[in-house]
């Protein structure tokens, strides 16, 4: 069930250094594609790194146990690995350390994976999060594309960012605007805006600003974005066009 | 070799935890509050609620949380500037075998609704939540639990007080560190108590009104407007990191009507896990209202996150109120009372009859999908 997701983000298509964004509005919570990701990687036995700032890899590794596949044992076959930013951000702060190292840290970390693998595809889960602490946004705008810069070093890979919207004046709407500019696939998901459902989960809109470069879509002055709901359950995710619940 | 293996997680021997998607959930004490948050209160999240105005009923709650661990034998960690944790926890509720019995008012003849024949038979729609669960304890508001025994329980004490509101940790802003003492220390605080606890027994994290004016008074003071409130969220992320996959559970009250900017509580509430909102109708123009007679005010679910799993839990219904009786809080589907007198006023006229809630007042648009 997570395929459909996966294909939405043209991860199965040999895109060079394919970037994707997911967008969390309205206090959405978007993990869900990253659950999808990784479940993806690890049946395609596709390196990943996952950096996060949000969620524990012992979510993702509890979550991929019901969606059928076993995260902590493709890290121990070094197939994914992981950096756990806020536990290293903790760590700095209690021992009364600089921070400054731990972005260069995470660069070093997959130029580490990329010496084992041809292809490093990238997670970077709550990328926001560095706006809380007290990163600029020029200072993390600069690390993306770095990111992206390494990455793109690898043979297609795909690197994705999942961060949260929170209101339109404030750095994170900067930041998701900035990242979506540099991107190909821009995903966002948004809770329903009447309540919860046990029926919907939430909206999901998917923009391919990438393809307005391809040929067949250089003289679409408007490219619409495909709109769906969402349906979550224990092992995936289903989509539905609007209106046929 | 098999791929998958059973998690055999010590945690279901923990006193008062009931393992779901393998992960333990704490009772919150009050049966109806865990029953439309999914079941409790799941280890290592915070929960979060927004007080009301006069932050009585948050109150309720927090003291609520905390009679729970001592009953349940859990670590507890208690925290307060606004009022002497220790007072707090000289207030907590009792434990009781049964639940508290409701006050009946005595029926007269005339109240009495004269029923068709054919709907006799059918039970009485369950407007309460919460009366079949099987975790947690039931707690009788009218008495407290004695002073021995709140001694012997493992309750430590936040040593944070309001003489460290105007310290500065951080003399210019640094990255990733807090500016302020109090946020600073208390971190430091709580960061001891998980490494100290065993790991074998829940600790309970409980902060009151986290986020008034005396965690702020260094915000207030900065000349810098949009610094304000970077501590709190700061602070905030911080604890979401320290106590993940672990046996802590938080509870934390915050002010949250005291923020005129809206981004600084979501941004808050991004780091939290589940939270809810009490909207006391104390001092507003709800008090009145013959609609809420029967009520003390609304609770709003405000977040609810999956945590160890996909799907997160979709509360039975969202239009929730609550009642503070003598003996217990109870958390309730708001129901509108039947309007049985004739009035000369056209219905379209008479604004009592239709709360500002989208209870009963469905319409084809309201739905997005």
């Amino acid at each position: 069930m997570s395929d459909i997701i996966t294909s939405c983000l043209q991860l199965q298509k040999n895109i060079s250094t394919n970037r994707i964004v997911v967008k969390e509005i309205n206090g959405c919570d978007g993990s869900f594609i990253v659950n999808c990701v990784i479940s993806y990687c690890i049946k395609q036995n596709s390196p990943l790194l996952i950096v996060s700032s949000h969620n524990s890899i012992t979510h993702y590794h509890n979550v991929g146990l019901r969606m059928n596949h076993n995260l902590f044992k493709s890290c121990e076959a070094g197939v994914i690995d992981y950096f756990d930013f806020g536990d290293a951000t903790l760590t700095n702060i209690m021992e009364y350390a600089e921070s400054d190292q731990l972005l260069i840290d995470v660069l070093k970390k997959i130029e580490e994976m990329q010496r084992n693998h041809d292809t490093v595809n990238i997670i970077f889960d709550g990328i926001t999060h560095l706006l809380d602490l007290q990163y600029t946004l020029q200072e993390v705008n600069k690390f993306c594309s770095e990111i992206i810069e390494i990455a793109a070093k690898s043979k297609n890979p795909f690197v994705i960012f999942h961060c949260n919207d929170v209101m339109e004046d404030d750095a994170n709407h900067c930041l998701a605007n900035l990242l979506s500019h540099k991107a190909q696939t821009v995903v966002e998901v948004e809770n329903l805006s009447s309540g919860l459902s046990s029926d919907v989960s939430g909206h999901l809109t998917i923009k391919y600003p990438g393809n307005k470069f391809n040929e067949e879509h250089i003289h679409t002055v408007d490219m619409k974005p495909k709109k769906y709901l969402y349906k979550l359950f224990d092992r995936g995710v289903k989509l539905l066009a609007p209106g046929t619940v | 070799m098999r791929s998958f293996r059973k998690f055999i997680d010590i945690s279901t021997h923990i006193n008062g935890t009931k393992v779901k998607n393998n992960l333990p959930y704490v009772s919150s004490g009050i049966p109806s509050l865990d029953h439309i948050v999914g079941g409790g209160i799941p280890a290592g999240s915070i929960f979060v609620v927004e007080e009301d105005v006069l932050g009585v009923y948050s109150k309720v709650l927090f003291k609520y949380f905390i009679a729970e661990g001592v009953a349940c034998d859990h670590e507890l960690f208690v925290t307060s500037l606004d009022e002497d944790p220790h007072k707090i926890t000289s207030e907590l509720p009792q434990p009781c075998a049964l639940p508290p019995e409701d006050e009946k008012a005595p029926s007269t003849d005339a109240e009495k609704m004269k029923i068709a024949w054919r709907y006799e038979g059918l039970s009485q729609v369950e407007s309460s939540f919460g009366s079949n669960t099987n975790l947690g304890h039931n707690f009788d508001l009218s008495r407290y639990i004695d002073a021995d025994t709140i001694e012997k329980s493992k309750i430590q004490y936040g040593t944070t007080t309001w003489q460290d509101s105007t310290l500065s940790w951080q003399t210019t802003m640094r990255r990733g560190k807090l500016k302020s003492a109090l946020f600073h220390k208390l971190l430091r605080n709580i960061y001891e108590t998980v490494l100290r606890s065993s790991g074998t027994n829940m600790l309970r994290l409980a902060i009151h009104s986290l986020g008034s004016p005396i965690w702020m008074a260094m915000d207030s003071d900065d000349t810098e407007f949009q610094n304000y409130g970077r501590d709190l969220i700061m602070f905030m992320y911080y604890l979401r990191i320290l106590i993940r996959d672990k046996n802590v559970a938080v509870f934390i009250t915050i002010p949250s009507h005291l923020y005129e900017d809206p981004i600084i509580m979501k941004k808050v509430l991004y780091s939290a896990h589940n939270a809810v909102r009490i909207e006391s109708f104390a001092g507003s123009e709800k008090e009145t209202n013959p609609v809420y007679k029967d009520y003390h005010g609304l609770f709003h679910i405000t977040k609810l996150t999956a945590l160890y799993t996909l799907v997160p839990f979709v509360p039975p219904s969202l239009d929730l109120a609550f009642k503070l009786k003598r003996k217990k809080f109870v958390i309730e589907k708001l129901h509108i009372p039947p309007e049985l007198e004739e009035t000369s006023e056209r219905e379209q006229d008479d604004i009592t009859a239709t709360p500002s809630t989208a209870c009963g007042g469905f319409r084809k648009k309201d739905i997005d999908f």
